[in-house]
This record gives C-alpha cells, sequence and structure tokens, in this order.
C-alpha cells in the first residue's frame, strides 16, 4: 500500500485553501508550510502565463529523510506515509539536508520537524486529508498508488504525469497532471527580490550565481521560504574534527618529523582529544533539543551515518584516551600500536561525513565522490599544519603541509567548477562564489588564505602557519555548508 | 505502534449523524493517539460575501472552537472553500480582537478609547435616535454598511424605524455593472451557470476573486475539465486569466468596444438565436426610434441593427483595443458556436474602473442576449432566478421620505447610494447626521479622497455621533466615538443567500458555541453570553436599540420587534428565524419533518437548505391568471394592466417576461432618453476618462489599475488573519519590463506615482503579465495605524505618523514596518513579513460616474522614479483639491427629476425602497 496524491494542474487555481487548510489543521507554525503553492510566470505579454504548482512532502518510496534520521523519529508506515514522531526528534535537521524537497521544517517551540504526514490522524478516522476536502476545485486526489483501480492510480496510469526531480531516485508518490516543467524543476526560473504580493522571505539572501543562467522570460512570483539549517556550527564541527582527525593520522610519524619529547608522545593524542571534545559539543549543540543527544545511542538509526558517525567518533575518543593512558604508563609499545589504530580510525573520522553528506539527498554539492579524499586530504592539511610549531624545521612536515594545502586547492577548484552532474550540484557550485562572511568571499578568501597565505608564510613564519591555514579552512567550509543549502528546491 | 487502515476508503466530512459527537485524534499530539471529541455545529463564512458553508469544530473539553471547515450540506460551496474560510479561526483567536465596547475619552482620531458597557451604549444610542425621530429629524440617521452579509434583515429594522437611512459600499464596487445589467432586464446581477457553459467570459477573476469566487470557481473549472473554453478579459494577468484558453489585455477602458466587436462578428455571421431576439428583444421599441417610418419587421430590426454596429468591426476594435482583429474574429466564432451556453461575468474589473463602465456590463449582456443565452442552460441566468430572500414576518411598510444624502437628485439612475460623496455632501452643507452606524465598514481606508472622510469623522458638526461596528480595528473605527465589537462569522446570526448557480438556497450562520452550549442544554439567552468577551451579534444589537428606542410602542417601532409567538414580549433571535423557516421557504418545514425536526432545528443542523435546482428560464413562467385578470392584450404581444406591462405573450402563452417596462429584454432604453442620456439608448462605448488618447506617455502618464484583487485577502478585513497576511503582505506597482527600462526602474525600486490629488511612494514589480503603458497595484494592501494599541491589527499595519506639509497638504509617513510583537499568541513572536504594502486611494480624487453614481476607480497618474526625499510607504495628499475635482465631475450630470416630476424611474430597483410617494419631487 502506497497512500500518495496526483496533484491536477489542469484545474488549481492557486488560491491557497489547501496551504491555510493545513495550517489549521496541523497548527503550523508562522514562517513554515507543510503545503504550498508556488506560483512561476512564463513567457512575453500577451503570451504569458502563470503556473501554479502545489508543492508538498512525497512520501517517498524510498525516503531519504528516514534513512539519515538517528533516532528513528522518521518512519515509512505500512500504508506509504512517512511519518515523524515528535516526541522522539532530537532536532538536528539532517532530515531536512536529506529531503530533495523542502518538505520538513523545524517547530521551534517544540525543538521537533514536522512535515506534510497526508493527515495521518484523520487518515486512520477515515477522512481525507485537510488539503483535500477543502480544494475548490478537487485538484487534490488521494488515494493508494499501488492499487490500480484507485482514482490517482488510474490518473497516473491514463496520463504523461510528473514527479518533482525524478533524478534523486526518492520514488515520489505525488504525481502532478499538466504542471509545467519550469513550475516543477528548482532554479530554472529567476528569484527577483520580492514576490508579486509577498515579501520573499527573508532567508537565503544571496544574490543568483550569474554562472547559472535561468530560463528566459520564467519567474518564480511567489513562493514559501526556507530555512538555512547548518550553520557556523556545521562548518566549525568539520574543522574541529578534522584537526582531531589530522593530529591523530599523523601521529605515528611524529618522532619522523623531528618531534620530541612532550610534543611527540603527547601533544597529538590531547590535540585530538580536545579537538573532538569540541566536535562533541558542537554536534550536540546545534540540536534543537541538545538534552536529548544520548538518543542517538539509546534509539539508533544504524542505517543513518549520523549513528554511525557518532559511533566512529566515540571509538576513536576510546583509542585516543587509551593511548594517553598506556603513555602514562610507560607502555610505550602498546602505547605506539594504539597510535597506529588510532590514526586508521582518525581516517574514518575524517571521512564518515563524506557518507553521511551523501545521505544528504538535497544537497547534491555534497553526494561528489570527490569528497571523501578532499576530507582526508583537509584532515592531513589541520593535522600537519598544528604539528609545524612543534617541528619547524622537518621539510618532511612541510612537504606534507604544501601536499595537503595543493590538493585541498585542486579539490576545492574542481568542485567549484567541474560539470556538475545535477543541476542542484551546479547551482550550489555556483553558490560557492556568493556566500560571504563578514567582508570576504568565503570561498574565494577561504582558498587565498589558506593556501596562498599559508604557502608563503611556510617560508617565513613555519609556526604561524596554522592561523591563516585553519581560520582559511573555515572560511572554506562556511562555503560549503551553506552553498550546498542555497539553491531552491521547490 | 498499531495502524488501523479498516476504514476504507477515505470519506471527506465526518457523517452527520455523529456531529455531535465525532471524535478525532489530536493533530497535536499525533503519532500519540490522544482523542478529542468535538461537537460540529454548521455556520456561514462572513469573509466575503459568496456565504459559503463552514463548519465549526468545537473542542468538548475546553467548549473552543478548534477549527473551521467547509459544509458538506451547503448546496452553493458544497463542503469546500477558498484559504478564507478555515482561516476564521485566525479572526477569533485574534490577539488584538476588540472584546468590549469601547467608548472614546480623547479628541476624536485621538486613540484613547476606555471601556464601556453595552448598556451604555444603548440607552445613548436609543435617546439620540429617540429624539431625531421625535423632532422628524429621520434624514439624520444613518446605516453604513461595508459588508452586508445578511440579506433583509438591516431593512427591516431600518424601515421599522421610518428612515431613509440605508448607505452602502455597493458605488465603490459594482454600481456600474448592476446599472449595466438593470436596464437589460431589471434584475442588477448575472447568474452564470459555468457548470453547463460551453464557452465562460469573464470579465472579472472568478478563479480567485468576486462574487462567488468559491462556488463560481468549482464550476467553472468543472466545465473547463468538460471542454468549455474560457476566455479572461483582465488589464493585468489575474490567475484566472492564466487558467483561460483565451487571455485579453486590451487597453483599459476600451471593453466595450471589443465586446461589440463580438457582437458585430456574431451579427454578421448569423450567429445569433433569431427565434429568442425575436420573442424577448423590445425590437420594436428600437425600430420605432431608429426609423419610425419603416415597416417593423424582425429581418428589418436586424438589418439596422448591424447597419448600427458596423462601425464595430475587429479590425476598428484592434485599433482601439489593442487585440488582434482576427483572434477577435476566432473567440466571436466560439461564442457563437457556444450559443445558448454562453456563460459571462462582469463585476468590477473595467465597469468598476471607467467612466461609462456600465455600458461595458450592457455590452457584455448584449453577447448573452444575442446568442439566447439568457436564463438557459448553460448560459447567464438573472440573479433573481437563483437568489431566494425568504420574507420575515410583520414586514414594516415603506418608508415614505427621501434621503438625498443617499440618493441625490443629481444622480437618478445611480444604482446604489452615493456613498463616497457623503462627506463632500456634507461639506456642502446638504446636511448633517446625528446618528452614524458604520458597520463592517472602512470608509476612510477603502473610499478614494479618504482625508475627506478623515474631515468629516473628526467634525462633531457634522457627525454629531459615530458608532463603528466591527469585529476587528480598522482605520475608521480609531476615528469613532464608540467602537462597538461585533462577532465574526462564527459569532452571530444573519441568512443569506446568492445566485452562485441555477438553483436557490439558504444558508444559516450561526454563533456556532451558542449552539453549541445549546445542544448540551444549556440556558442561552443572548449570543454575547457565549462569544468571547462581550462580542454581541447585530441581529440581537438592532433588537435591543430598537426596544429602547420605542419602549412604549408610541413610535409605532415596538410592534416589530414583539415576538409573533408571544405578544407584547420582546422577540428572541431564535424566534425571529424560526417564523422565517416556519413561513417563508417553501419545502423547508416538510424536509425538516422528514428528519423529525423543526424547520429551525433543521437549519441549526444543516445550515443550510437547496430551495430550487435547475433553477431556467424563469422569465417563461406562466403569467398567472388571477394577474391577469382585467388585463389588455397589445398588438405587440404585451400584457398591461392598469396602463402598466405586466408580461407577455410568447409561443402563444402569456408569460411573465422580464422585470422591465416592456417586460422584455430592453436593447432600446426608453428610460435613458426618457431621462437626459438618449445618446447611450443603446449598448455602446462611452469613451473612459482614461482613454490612452487622454494620455502623454512622453510626460510620463499612465493608466493606474488600483482594482485587483488578491485570492488570499478580504477588503480590509483580512488583517486579524495571521495565515492570510503571511501569504500576502505587499503590493508592489505592476510595471511591464518595456516602461521599467524606460524609467530605468528594476523590481522592487522605488517609484512615485502622483494622482491628480496626490502622490504615493511604492516599489516597482516588473512584469510580463501588464500591458505596456499601463500600471496596477492591488487595493488591499497598505494598512496602517497611528498608535501602538489602538488601530489596525499589527499583523497587517505599519505605524505612520500624519504630518501636515503646509495647509491642507497631508503627508502619511511610515514610522515602523510591520513587527513581531508579543502577545497571547506565540504566531506574532514569528512575524517575518515587514512590508504590509502602500495605501494609494488616499490619493484619489472622487470621480463619480454621471450616470451610474459609480466611482470610476482608474487614475490617470504620472509616474517617476522616487524623488531624493521620498520614503517608501509615503502617502502626499493634497486635500484643497478635493471639492473642486468632485464639483468638475458633478458637473457631468443630468439631474433629476425626471418624467412625472420623479427622482428615479420607478421600475428601477432601489435599496430598501421608499413608498411611491417619496419618488416625487415635493
Amino acid at each position: 500500500m502506497q497512500y500518495g496524491f496526483v496533484i491536477d494542474q489542469t484545474r488549481c487555481i492557486g488560491c491557497h485553501a489547501c496551504t491555510v487548510a493545513c495550517k489549521a489543521e496541523n497548527d503550523v507554525p508562522i514562517g513554515n508550510f507543510r503545503t504550498s503553492v508556488k506560483y512561476t510566470e512564463l513567457g512575453q505579454f500577451p503570451d504569458v502565463r502563470r503556473h501554479f504548482a502545489v508543492l508538498r512532502c512525497n512520501q517517498c518510496s524510498d525516503a531519504p529523510c528516514v534513512t539519515i534520521c538517528p533516532v528513528n523519529a522518521l518512519e515509512k508506515r505500512p500504508d506509504g506515509i512517512v511519518d515523524v514522531d515528535r516526541d522522539a526528534c532530537i532536532g538536528c535537521r539532517a532530515c531536512m539536508q536529506a529531503c530533495p524537497y523542502d518538505a520538513l521544517y523545524l517547530n521551534d517551540d517544540l525543538g521537533a520537524v514536522e512535515k506534510c504526514h497526508f493527515c495521518a490522524h484523520r487518515i486512520e478516522k477515515g477522512l481525507e486529508p485537510a488539503c483535500v476536502v477543502v480544494c475548490p476545485v478537487q485538484a487534490i486526489i488521494p488515494g493508494d498508488l499501488d492499487d490500480p483501480n484507485s482514482k490517482p492510480a488510474q490518473i497516473i496510469a491514463d496520463n504523461d504525469t510528473k514527479v518533482r526531480r525524478p533524478e534523486q531516485g526518492t520514488g515520489p508518490n505525488v504525481h502532478y497532471l499538466g504542471a509545467d516543467d519550469v513550475s516543477l524543476n528548482p532554479g530554472h526560473a529567476s528569484r527577483p527580490p520580492t514576490y508579486l504580493w509577498s515579501d520573499r522571505p527573508p532567508h537565503k539572501g544571496e544574490s543568483w550565481p550569474a554562472s547559472v543562467p535561468t530560463v528566459l522570460d520564467a519567474t518564480t512570483t511567489l513562493d514559501v521560504g526556507h530555512r538555512v539549517e547548518w550553520g557556523w556550527a556545521v562548518s566549525l564541527y568539520l574543522l574541529t574534527k578534522s584537526i582531531a582527525a589530522g593530529a591523530a593520522m599523523l601521529a605515528p610519524f611524529a618522532a619522523a618529523f623531528g618531534m620530541t619529547g612532550f610534543a611527540a608522545s603527547y601533544l597529538p593524542e590531547i590535540l585530538a582529544l580536545v579537538l573532538l571534545a569540541v566536535t562533541c559539543f558542537l554536534l550536540v549543540e546545534d540540536l534543537a533539543r541538545p538534552m536529548l543527544f544520548y538518543r542517538l545511542l539509546t534509539m539508533p538509526n544504524w542505517n543513518s551515518w549520523l549513528v554511525r558517525g557518532g559511533i566512529i567518533l566515540g571509538v576513536f575518543g576510546l583509542l585516543i584516551s587509551f593511548g594517553i593512558v598506556l603513555r602514562v604508563l610507560h607502555l610505550q609499545t602498546a602505547a605506539n600500536a594504539f597510535r597506529l589504530l588510532s590514526a586508521v580510525t582518525a581516517s574514518a573520522v575524517a571521512g564518515y561525513t563524506a557518507f553521511l553528506f551523501a545521505q544528504c539527498k538535497g544537497r547534491d554539492l555534497w553526494e561528489s565522490p570527490l569528497l571523501l579524499p578532499h576530507l582526508l586530504a583537509q584532515a592531513t592539511l589541520c593535522g600537519s599544519v598544528c604539528f609545524l610549531p612543534f617541528a619547524a624545521s622537518s621539510l618532511a612536515l612541510k612537504l606534507v603541509v604544501v601536499i595537503s594545502i595543493v590538493a585541498h586547492l585542486l579539490l576545492s577548484l574542481v568542485e567549484r567548477f567541474r560539470a556538475q552532474p545535477t543541476e542542484n550540484a551546479k547551482q550550489a557550485a555556483g553558490f560557492l562564489s556568493t556566500v560571504t562572511l563578514g567582508p570576504l568571499s568565503a570561498f574565494r578568501d577561504g582558498l587565498i588564505i589558506s593556501v596562498i597565505v599559508s604557502l608563503v608564510l611556510i617560508f617565513i613564519l613555519p609556526e604561524a602557519v596554522f592561523v591563516p591555514a585553519l581560520f582559511g579552512l573555515y572560511l572554506y567550509e562556511h562555503a560549503y555548508i551553506r552553498a550546498a543549502q542555497l539553491p531552491p528546491l521547490s | 505502534m498499531p495502524y488501523d487502515f479498516s476504514i476504507t476508503p477515505l470519506e471527506s466530512f465526518p457523517p452527520i449523524d455523529q456531529w455531535d459527537d465525532w471524535v478525532e485524534y489530536d493533530a497535536a499530539a499525533w503519532p500519540k493517539k490522544v482523542q478529542k471529541r468535538y461537537m460540529l455545529v454548521p455556520t456561514t463564512c462572513f469573509n466575503c460575501e459568496a456565504a459559503c458553508g463552514l463548519v465549526a469544530y468545537i473542542d468538548k473539553d475546553t467548549m473552543q472552537v478548534r477549527k473551521l471547515e467547509g459544509n458538506p450540506h451547503h448546496p452553493g460551496s458544497r463542503g469546500r472553500t477558498c484559504a478564507k474560510g478555515p482561516a476564521t479561526i485566525n479572526q477569533i483567536n485574534d490577539p488584538q480582537r476588540i472584546l468590549y465596547p469601547l467608548k472614546r475619552v480623547g479628541p476624536r482620531g485621538s486613540g484613547k478609547f476606555e471601556r464601556t458597557t453595552w448598556d451604555e451604549v444603548l440607552d445613548t444610542f436609543a435617546a439620540k435616535i429617540h429624539k431625531a425621530l421625535l423632532q422628524d429629524r429621520r434624514n439624520e440617521i444613518m446605516y453604513h454598511v461595508g459588508r452586508p452579509g445578511a440579506d433583509g434583515y438591516m431593512d427591516r429594522v431600518l424601515q421599522s424605524w421610518g428612515i431613509d437611512g440605508h448607505n452602502s459600499h455597493t458605488n465603490v464596487c459594482s454600481s456600474s455593472a448592476r446599472l449595466g445589467y438593470a436596464l437589460w432586464s431589471g434584475a442588477d446581477r448575472p447568474s452564470p451557470d459555468h457548470a453547463n457553459a460551453k464557452f465562460i467570459l469573464l470579465l472579472s477573476a472568478h478563479l480567485e476573486t468576486g462574487h462567488y469566487f468559491n462556488p463560481h470557481a468549482q464550476r467553472i473549472i468543472d466545465a473547463k475539465s468538460q471542454g468549455a473554453k474560457i476566455c479572461a478579459i483582465d488589464v493585468r494577468l489575474s490567475n484566472t486569466a492564466s487558467m483561460a484558453d483565451y487571455w485579453l489585455a486590451p487597453w483599459p477602458g476600451t471593453e466595450a468596444m471589443l465586446l461589440l466587436a463580438f457582437a458585430h462578428v456574431i451579427l454578421q455571421e448569423g450567429l445569433f438565436d433569431r427565434s429568442f431576439l425575436e420573442q424577448w428583444v423590445n425590437w420594436r421599441d428600437f425600430l420605432r426610434a431608429q426609423c419610425p417610418e419603416v415597416e417593423p419587421t424582425f429581418d428589418r430590426f436586424i438589418d439596422e441593427l448591424k447597419k448600427h454596429y458596423a462601425y464595430a468591426t475587429p479590425e476598428a476594435a484592434e485599433a482601439e483595443c489593442g487585440i488582434d482583429a482576427e483572434l477577435i474574429r476566432t473567440i466571436a466564432r466560439e461564442i457563437g458556436a457556444a450559443g445558448s451556453a454562453l456563460a459571462t461575468h462582469i463585476w468590477r474589473n473595467a465597469a468598476a474602473g471607467n467612466l461609462g463602465g456600465w455600458q461595458i456590463a450592457r455590452c457584455l449582456q448584449l453577447l448573452v442576449v444575442l446568442t439566447g443565452a439568457v436564463g438557459a442552460k448553460g448560459g447567464t441566468c438573472l440573479n433573481t432566478d437563483n437568489k431566494f430572500v425568504p420574507a420575515p414576518f410583520l414586514k414594516p411598510p415603506p418608508q415614505n421620505i427621501w434621503n438625498e444624502l443617499l440618493y441625490p437628485l443629481e444622480y437618478p439612475l445611480a444604482h446604489h447610494e452615493l456613498s463616497y460623496l457623503l462627506p463632500h455632501f456634507l461639506e456642502e452643507g446638504r446636511g448633517k447626521i446625528a446618528v452614524y452606524f458604520t458597520r463592517v465598514y472602512n470608509p476612510l481606508w477603502t473610499n478614494p479622497d479618504g482625508m475627506m472622510w478623515h474631515r468629516m469623522l473628526t467634525d462633531e458638526s457634522k457627525i454629531e455621533l459615530h458608532a463603528a461596528l466591527t469585529p476587528t480595528w480598522n482605520e475608521t473605527a480609531q476615528y469613532a466615538d464608540y467602537v462597538l465589537p461585533m462577532g465574526v462569522g462564527a459569532e452571530r446570526h444573519d441568512l443569506m443567500s446568492c445566485e452562485t448557480h441555477a438553483a436557490k438556497w439558504i444558508s444559516f450562520r450561526q454563533p456556532v458555541l451558542r449552539v453549541a452550549k445549546q445542544r448540551l442544554g444549556e440556558e442561552v439567552q443572548f449570543t454575547y453570553q457565549a462569544n468571547p468577551g462581550e462580542v454581541w451579534e447585530e441581529d440581537e444589537f438592532w433588537i435591543e436599540l430598537s426596544w429602547r428606542i420605542d419602549p412604549d410602542g408610541s413610535l409605532g417601532i415596538r410592534k416589530f420587534y414583539e415576538s409573533p409567538y408571544r405578544p407584547g414580549e420582546k422577540i428572541t433571535v431564535d424566534e425571529y428565524y424560526q417564523w422565517i423557516f416556519e413561513n417563508s421557504v417553501p419545502g423547508l418545514p416538510e424536509e425538516a419533518a422528514k428528519h423529525d425536526l423543526t424547520p429551525l432545528q433543521y437549519m441549526r443542523k444543516f445550515g443550510a437548505f437547496l430551495v430550487a435546482e435547475d433553477v431556467y428560464e424563469s422569465y417563461r413562467a406562466e403569467l398567472p391568471a388571477e394577474a391577469r385578470q382585467d388585463s389588455q392584450t397589445q398588438p405587440d404581444g404585451t400584457i398591461t394592466k392598469n396602463g402598466k406591462s405586466i408580461g407577455v405573450i410568447a409561443d402563444g402563452q402569456p408569460r411573465v417576461g422580464f422585470n422591465t417596462p416592456s417586460r422584455r429584454l430592453e436593447l432600446h432604453s426608453k428610460t435613458l432618453v426618457d431621462w437626459k442620456w438618449p445618446e447611450q439608448v443603446l449598448p455602446g462605448y462611452i469613451v473612459s476618462h482614461i482613454h490612452r488618447k487622454h494620455m502623454d506617455r512622453d510626460k510620463g502618464e499612465y493608466v493606474l489599475i488600483p482594482t485587483f484583487r488578491l485570492p488570499t485577502l478580504i477588503h480590509t478585513r483580512s488583517a486579524n488573519a495571521k495565515w492570510l497576511y503571511e501569504l500576502s503582505n505587499t503590493n508592489p506597482v505592476w510595471l511591464h519590463p518595456q516602461d521599467a527600462e524606460r524609467l530605468g526602474l528594476q523590481t522592487t525600486d522605488l517609484l512615485r506615482v502622483t494622482t491628480r490629488s496626490g502622490h504615493f511612494v511604492n516599489k516597482v514589480w516588473v512584469t510580463e503579465g501588464m500591458r505596456p503603458g499601463v500600471i496596477a497595484c492591488s487595493h488591499h494592501l497598505g494598512r496602517w495605524r497611528l498608535s501602538d494599541d489602538v488601530g489596525t491589527d499589527r499583523w497587517a499595519s505599519a505605524k505612520v505618523v500624519k504630518e501636515e506639509l503646509s495647509p491642507g497638504v497631508v503627508r502619511f509617513r511610515r514610522v515602523e514596518n510591520i513587527q513581531p510583537f508579543a502577545s497571547a499568541d506565540p504566531d506574532s513572536k514569528r512575524i517575518w513579513w515587514t512590508d504590509g504594502g502602500v495605501h494609494q486611494n488616499l490619493t484619489f480624487p472622487v470621480q463619480p460616474d454621471p450616470v451610474s453614481g459609480m466611482h470610476c476607480w482608474h487614475q490617470r497618474v504620472t509616474i517617476k522614479p522616487a524623488e531624493p526625499d521620498d520614503h517608501y510607504g509615503d502617502v502626499v495628499v493634497d486635500t484643497n483639491k478635493s471639492m473642486d475635482i468632485y464639483r468638475e465631475w458633478l458637473a457631468m450630470t443630468r439631474p433629476a427629476p425626471g418624467p412625472d416630476n420623479l427622482r428615479r424611474p420607478l421600475w428601477l430597483a432601489r435599496a430598501v425602497r421608499p413608498s411611491p410617494k417619496a419618488y416625487r419631487v415635493e
């Protein structure tokens, strides 16, 4: 059984009755929507028309929000409805990154995400969803898509219907009859700074990247807003995690780099442990309900890379701690063995985010196959620049720094300029150039600082290279995290 | 967690037998299965005039309204609503709503009010009205209504007082369209049978707004799905136009010419309905007047008609309207092919915008007549066919006085009161008002020349006592002496009927909490006892007030408020409707009995009743034998009695025909000849005041279309609906890219729009959905308030300061955008929109059409980029020009009296019709 809708855009008049009826039924807070109507205007006077598209959760057959939810708060019900248990949700908003349709929002009052659940509470009382009942023109047709006799299944069988973003492979179960491509393909139409009778919601203020052309004479003229959910904490998490992982990855070579004494024996592990603690703090702090972080362990969804990553971080922390303890106990051989084990685990710490981000089906930029090597290069870069003050004369270490910086540079440029596989990735890559942090262009200046300034400084004051390298890398992460969230999904 | 899939297929609504105790899962607790028990009570939406059915879900634990859905038992809306229906819950729960009667304590407009008692209110007004009636100052009492939302109740109240005091908003709304329709048939509105139409021609936006948006949209789209073609004529790209097969955006003001070109093609190509025309059009009158010398044959009539409209070729229309001649031919042929299945509608649109707008409606109806679509299945019926207003008990006699502040001699054919000229009339010394009720009416904001309203409302010698009856704050209420909170759609009684389709129905608005409590066996005597705070309903207010005006019956008023069931005692609102349902609604008592209910119980349970279905061709109804007694049949088939025509012979049968002097459809309007407009005797083309020949584009002159509405707002009554404001909160000026380029402007750049009496500063919206050379600005937005705690709701209003720049020149300048605020509703802290739009109507001078009296909304304006000192939202008005421009338009009138020393043709409808005696100029 699979509940789904046909939205008949040959009948829809764009009146927003569904939008408001849904808010009334589900008490959706101002600024958020479980369903809404997007307006797109296409053409030139007098051959111009406004096209409507009723946008909402697709109750996906293979729902990425369910896969990524670390605490099983999201669920694919036996009737195909994707429902959310707000009490279980910890507010990590990974589902909002995983959804290619912007179908979820965070209820700030609850600290939990909410979404269209096909009015499951009505369905179980035998009633149609509120949007269906209110629609003046009966353009929203609900039913079991698996039942060939259901009305929506018949419409789908007899007509050339469309779904949103089929390339995402999620198996959407909202089918559109008679919708224009331009209103279903996000980013094809240009977005003016205001809408025809509404302010444009204040999120995502960056101007559209000039490198991404929009369809001529196509304009999005009314749409709802979506916040950028992952911000500085996630960017900083990437950086602190890279430092922790990099320090551990390079730890076995500490002596080889000429580090001695305390620096050789303890610095890598202490650095890793402290930064790991910061990383974990950031992860917890970013939750809308931080006090519920433990549910990652008590209600784990083993398919979620948030859980797997959490386990990796935990194992890593244990290994590092054991290593320190062994070294304090002067059990050098065992400590060195743990150092090796930690280094291997550290590469998992550095790299697991690539698998997590690959589960973010809404952020195509993050799904790049280059992300894994890039994360490893970043970790190496972070680890090596942090070692430099303690081994400033080590040519080998400098070589590692230079190689990792150059790798970061090359991978960054490739991400920015390569032929992207999807529209969303192309748009996100374009946005890399428009994201700013204060007066700085995050991507460009991030690279200038982390690459050029660092490379120059390595000859002048190698002890201080970590400052531009890490700062520049943070700028880069800021661009990378934000840009991927900027392209419209509606 | 267990799932319950036993219930399939899905139903749309809870079955009515469970409405007293409907169990639903709490959406807020979901997926925890918390059962909530509701009582479902039907009512009628009050957010536009369509009277769609709603059902309130009342939580039986808290006795609060949880939500409102559509009422499946409502014949017009069929269980569905637009966005405004479910938004009613916002209005009920609005944290800023007025809960108690307020009395002004500072000077008018100072924003200082204190809570008072309803007793004090009623006694104050009763005493003042009593005195005015005793002193025969009956024309000093005025009730001024914005949204009626009821049929007949107030007519009865006002006539029971013996006053001619009903003022309305109609002349800023639909008067021109109404006059155009009325001249044809006596019925002032169309009732298109969209569901069965083959061609739908709209000079309206009924897929998004207007009377009756939701019921009409349902049926238009049903027809579209069945293959009907839709043509929308609208200067800007509406949602309706977007769904149409043809969108025509002619030069504004040339619409009549376009319609006549359709008629031209239909006549030339013989696509008209010959037998219908021969039978039902007063073509003999036409021939008699046009060419009295010829033999009056129908063929001759057709020849002469072709000759008369020979000028309206598609090519001539192309030159005039800017619409391709071939396209005009194509559409005309499609109209002809649809035959009598031609559904059409004009409501505001061009009729409300242009000088001579009433002729546009008349030209549209010409197409309906030519195709024989009048009253036909799939055609265009008359509102009188499909609207059913049941009579109340003891109807008062018509008043025997005439109020010239409402219907002045200058406007004998004005279809409704010259409402928006009231301040100008008072300024001229035509009278004063002792007691003024504004009811769900915001003239200061809505009407043109709002500063004249400001002047009037703040002058205690012109308006001695002013009560604003309103569910929510508005700009006008800020200037009232009393602000009296009245219930929203779920908190009051009203009875309504609308011509939504080829049927007749009534819909009952109910105070849902009162009804719920009564169902639970609680004694509720008055609606305010169940409503929030001390929010009253008007029905009870008028009963109480009337009772106190005439406590001993000496004024002859009291008897109309005595119970028909308990002689001598004061009527209750239950009894008022009980009597109507028992005595005036055919079929209702029988239907109720089938359900084992009294008629009142039936209406309380179902909320609506279908009086008749498939109502077509009412004009063909047989003239009753009783009426035919002592009548004569004239050679042309007209049946007359006592010198008055009462029917016609058609198909050999005596039939009632149309409610016109000729009992036929009046192509030739003798009324217009008699009342000094002989050049307009036929449907024709009047060159609008904003015709492009009047424009100098090089000087930056443009036409401003300020009338269009949005699907998600309600005139000036959405400010208390957060979910509607979240969707629609700005009204930028629409400008075609060519014009934007010419001015060097882009979307969001500031533009100064200068009218004849002021200017406003708004931002630009560059769009292909606008004809080059024309600009447009939606009319709902730009709400303002002068202080923080009084005035229009903060969901919607910007705070402004009013400054006098020089004598008579006033500027409103925004000092605070819309911003989040603290309230009992956590959503008020989440407001993310800031704009709220710009108030344009303040800068419009009055432009009364000399015939219909309709304010001609379209403006000739000059546009240019904003000047350095201009701020977004600035509104500057030179009030010194108001009266001059008023007089300029007034000079175009051709005043009464007409034939027989009449103020107005007796046959033409008039709101709250006085006795015939009052029609004569003394």
